[in-house]
């Protein structure tokens, strides 16, 4: 019996497009870590990580437990490399 | 209750695991970017433009990208999608896919009118006064 709600089974998979998509764009940004693309880049993914939170923030509280626990890996990663969203 | 987190724990990991990351596609995003910063550096573009120039560059590889994305989404509908929970799979996959390319819309539009201003002002036909082309 699946518990999940429509809603929030549309946005558990979104977000876990979004941390996909941030995966992929963060290795964009490694390829061009001197590159005049890396800016452009770091602001998408930052786009990117608030469109997930404000995703997690309308779920309903378990998948939304569910949703913070999926990102809660690569967020720290991003953060403890490339500091937080919007810095330079 | 723990039934409830349980199967969503478990819903969320299937996700996860369909749902991975492909480098070898962010990377060709990634050179395509690349090419399109090259290839208008080298004919000259000049410095007050290269901003505007990786943002059109990012924007145009990942524009690149996503319309290969959505195909692939729709292409699996069609083919492959003999359910309901697979026609909303399907659904939402094209929707990530139209949000961004929708983000990359917007963002282009810009640095993308500014650099073909240039480009017009400086071709053959345009109004520049310096025939080779650059600053």
């Amino acid at each position: 019996m699946d518990f999940t709600s429509p809603a929030d089974r549309i946005l558990l998979r979104t977000v876990s497009h979004q941390v996909r998509r941030v995966q992929e764009h963060l290795e964009a940004m490694q390829r061009d870590a001197h590159g005049a693309e890396y800016d452009p880049w770091k602001r998408e993914v930052d786009q990117i990580w608030k469109a997930t939170f404000e995703r997690i923030n309308e779920m309903s509280p378990e998948p939304q437990r569910a949703a913070l626990e999926m990102i809660r890996e690569p967020w720290m990663l991003y953060l403890s490399h490339y500091a937080v969203p919007g810095s330079q | 209750m723990t039934d409830n987190r349980e199967h969503t724990a478990t819903a969320q990991a299937a996700i996860a695991q369909e749902i991975e990351a492909d480098l070898n596609q962010a990377r060709r995003v990634a050179v395509m970017a690349h090419n399109v910063v090259i290839r208008l550096k080298m004919m000259g573009l000049p410095a007050h433009l290269e901003d505007d120039l990786a943002r059109m560059g990012t924007d145009l590889g990942d524009l690149w990208g996503a319309q290969k994305e959505f195909a692939d989404s729709l292409h699996d509908m069609l083919k492959n999608a003999h359910d309901w929970d697979a026609v909303g799979d399907s659904l939402v996959d094209m929707r990530s896919s139209i949000d961004h390319i929708a983000w990359h819309i917007e963002d282009i539009r810009e640095p993308l009118a500014r650099i073909a201003e240039y480009a017009y002002s400086n071709g053959a036909s345009g109004n520049a006064s310096d025939e080779s082309g650059g600053e």
